[in-house]
């Protein structure tokens, strides 16, 4: 039954207008190779000016939005572009023509909706990258500065895809993780997760592993890939650690909350691309820290109640002058009771209304 | 009634079944950076373009003042400005930024605070000016949509495997929560800090025993059912049987106990509800949940602004200082973001209360953490901080950047159960120069 429904009003026209649209290879789904053209000057802009102008035109611009001109679509209005070329779906130009009737947001808010060949239109226009010009399609330019009544600094245009990630480059490198390792390791408590688009670089979580024997064998498999090794909490111990420089790639490494003592510095020092480590209450001491002294690539390190000195940590600082080592943060003093000044004051209904402004 | 736009759009169900099934099952393979931002960029592109250290974030502390606090009392002063009333001025320990005198424990880390001087709103009204800020949407009738804590939950998944994902202190009940998503990536909410908890110990009397079969016993019966009705939301209710008991045996529960912290640090974050909420998140955090929310509310100083915005800020200022400190301390911060949202600010004009009234036209906002650099300020009111002169931030643009930097698809549509397309912040813009 719904689907009888469902022909109906799609159609508008009945079923041979869904007939029509069958034919031309123009219901949506199809993809981007069946794309005829449409004209913004003949098809679009008739359309616009019939069911949009009266509110995003020179008289009115409700939410900041004009349609009436190419300049004013590609600025977009208030809630930022309603045209993304290429992308209906993002494209709320298309995307508010096509709610259920009763939807709050549906356009246009007055008079009838669109049918569905008029809104077809606009879906085939924008994914032939929305031209504003018969002679040459082409992908809409962003909008010319000073075009759009926003607010001053507000981005414009769509989400431009964001550029790789220093991990994507490194990933490159990497070889394919194995699978099966993955998969043993994450049936025994490990959490692996990706930090790259090609998902050989990873990040390996122990912490809720049930045990550490039984998993690190299975890590050492995965030893080039793993990026991000985290044994935070624990029972890790020293003798365990021995196959840290196996993890040659290695930048983050989370050993707080352990009983990781000197020894596993000794490791921890060939791990040459390790940029932050984690020792807050562990057992290192001094004598641990003095084995990092070689690692220039540590950028970030956190000693916080460890067994470490601050004449410790001062002379590894000499050795290691670019790295950030976190000592006992600054905690803030407990609040003086009662000393607060202003809070107590005031506070009370009864003597606001003796408070306006003198 | 759907539309066959989106009933017959193959290539997108198709890419909403193959999240799901990561969502929904637990995939633990996936990707940070999620498949949305993960488009195959060409390579002469990606060689014009730096490379950029992403996801800076694993985990979130979401920091919610509710009421609406007064940009011009808290982060944004305009000394020697007519609208200031009696609010002094104080430097910080970042060069040329100053804040207002109630937040002095804040001055000291502001180098790890940025500070969002152009937030502006159009909602004027408290509840959907909340709902907005917590979910980039509109409040409608006809959908209700997640909040940032389901987002992470429903492309993340969690990394502890007994705590929940998304965890909620204090707050109302008009929390949008998981919004048209499972109820499942919803907040679990905490009342009390205090109490941690509740109801995860056995009754008195009851034995482990007793209660293994018991749960057994619920299971036989049961099991008619659930091969009958073989559904989602019948399995939904199985799970989440099964993971209220994991959790209530697990060594992970402590986390929520906060009086197991030494005494020093609970008085460092100050004795009272807010403070304690602070302790009880990074608690949380330690532990691998995603995003723990603290509310504070009492930011409505419609009568009497200036003394209420102190008496706020006292506890702001301690609790909030005390947590930024500590996770430095603990090298959390770096994988953590932390920001602190409110709905609006409140007007430059004084009333004749004294009081300021809502002001959604210029607020502030704060991130801290999880890759964003501290010690600067993004964006500017005017001389009276009246109007954004610049760098000015939409609701969706500040909710954009926290997805940022926790590495989650911006651009992937999800799909509602009507059929709706949605994204995680709506079409906010990430403030990439933060990081």
């Amino acid at each position: 039954m719904p689907d009888c429904a469902l022909v109906h009003r799609s159609s508008g026209a009945g079923l041979a207008g869904l007939a029509g649209l069958l034919l031309l290879g123009l219901l949506p789904g199809a993809y981007a190779s069946d794309v005829v053209a449409v004209s913004y000057d003949r098809q679009i802009k008739p359309l616009l000016a019939d069911h949009c102008y009266s509110c995003h035109g020179d008289k009115k611009q409700k939410g900041q939005l004009r349609l009436d001109t190419p300049a004013g679509i590609q600025a977009g209005g208030k809630s930022g572009a309603v045209l993304v070329a290429g992308h209906p779906d993002k494209s709320t130009i298309y995307s508010r023509l096509i709610l259920p009737k009763d939807d709050d947001d549906v356009m246009p808010a007055k008079g009838d909706q669109l049918s569905s060949e008029q809104s077809e239109l606009f879906r085939q226009w924008i994914l032939a990258g929305a031209p504003f010009s018969d002679a040459a399609p082409g992908v809409a330019k962003a909008p010319a500065a000073g075009a759009a009544a926003q607010p001053p600094g507000t981005p414009a245009g769509p989400l431009a895809p964001l550029p790789p990630t220093t991990i994507d480059v490194l990933s490159t490198t990497l070889p394919v993780p194995d699978a099966s390792a993955v998969k043993a390791l994450s049936d025994a408590g490990g959490v692996v997760r990706t930090l790259s688009k090609n998902q050989a670089a990873l990040s390996l979580d122990l912490s809720h592993a049930e045990a550490l024997d039984r998993a690190l064998p299975l890590a050492e498999r995965l030893a080039t890939n793993v990026l991000w090794l985290d044994f935070k909490g624990t029972a890790v111990t020293d003798a365990q650690l021995h196959l840290l420089p196996k993890f040659k790639n290695l930048q983050r490494l989370h050993l707080e909350r352990t009983a990781i003592g000197d020894a596993t510095m000794a490791q921890v020092r060939l791990c040459t691309q390790l940029a932050y480590l984690n020792l807050y209450a562990t057992k290192v001491s001094d004598a641990g820290l003095k084995q990092l002294s070689g690692l220039k690539s540590l950028a970030h390190l956190y000693v916080w109640q460890s067994a470490a000195t601050p004449a410790g940590i001062a002379e590894l600082q000499k050795a290691l002058p670019e790295c950030e080592i976190d000592g006992a943060p600054d905690m803030p003093a407990p609040p003086a009771d009662g000393s607060t000044p202003g809070a107590k004051k005031g506070g009370k209904k009864g003597a606001n209304s003796n408070n306006a402004t003198k | 009634m759907r539309h066959p736009a989106q009933r017959l759009d193959d290539a997108s169900r198709r890419e909403f079944l193959v999240h799901s099934a990561k969502a929904f099952l637990g995939v633990s393979c996936m990707s940070l950076l999620g498949g949305g931002l993960a488009h195959a960029t060409d390579p002469q592109a990606a060689a014009a373009t730096p490379a950029i250290r992403r996801p800076t974030a694993k985990n979130c502390i979401y920091i919610y003042l509710a009421g609406g606090m007064s940009h011009l009392d808290t982060f944004d002063p305009k000394p020697g400005a007519e609208t200031q009333g009696p609010t002094k001025a104080i430097k910080t320990k970042a060069d040329g930024i100053q804040i207002s005198e109630y937040l002095p424990k804040l001055g000291e880390q502001m180098g790890h605070l940025a500070i969002v001087r152009g937030m502006n709103s159009n909602q004027g009204a408290h509840q959907p000016a909340e709902y907005y800020m917590r979910t980039s949407y509109a409040q409608r009738g006809t959908i209700r949509h997640p909040a940032m804590g389901a987002w992470l939950s429903y492309f993340n998944g969690r990394i502890n495997p007994t705590l929940p994902a998304n965890v909620a202190i204090g707050g109302g009940s008009q929390h949008p929560g998981s919004g048209f998503l499972e109820s499942r990536f919803a907040p679990l909410p905490l009342g009390n800090p205090e109490s941690g908890l509740q109801h995860s110990a056995l009754p008195p009397g009851v034995t482990e025993e007793r209660f293994e079969h018991r749960l057994a016993l619920a299971q036989e019966l049961n099991q008619n059912f659930q091969k009958d009705y073989d559904q989602k939301q019948v399995r939904a209710y199985r799970d989440l049987y099964a993971e209220a008991v994991k959790l209530m045996s697990s060594k992970d529960l402590k986390a929520f106990d906060i009086t197991q912290e030494p005494a020093n640090v609970r008085a460092a974050y100050g004795d009272e509800t807010f403070g304690q909420g602070c302790l009880l998140a990074r608690r949380l955090i330690e532990n691998d949940v995603r995003f723990v929310e603290v509310n504070l509310g009492g930011w409505d100083t419609h009568d009497d602004n200036f003394d209420r915005v102190n008496q706020r800020c006292e506890l702001l200022d301690q609790g909030l200082s005390a947590l930024l400190a500590d996770l430095s301390g603990r090298g959390l911060l770096e994988e953590t973001m932390v920001a602190v949202a409110t709905e609006f600010g409140r007007s430059p004009r004084i009333n004749s209360n004294n009081g300021r009234d809502h002001y959604p036209k210029a607020f502030s906002c704060l991130l801290a953490g999880g890759g964003i650099k501290g010690g600067q300020v993004h964006g500017a009111t005017d001389d009276t901080g009246s109007t954004v002169v610049s760098g000015s931030v939409l609701v969706p643009d500040f909710n954009a950047t926290i997805g940022y930097g926790l590495g989650l698809p911006l651009d992937q549509v999800v799909t509602s159960p009507q059929g709706r397309p949605f994204t995680l912040a709506d079409k906010g813009r990430p403030l990439t120069n933060l990081f």
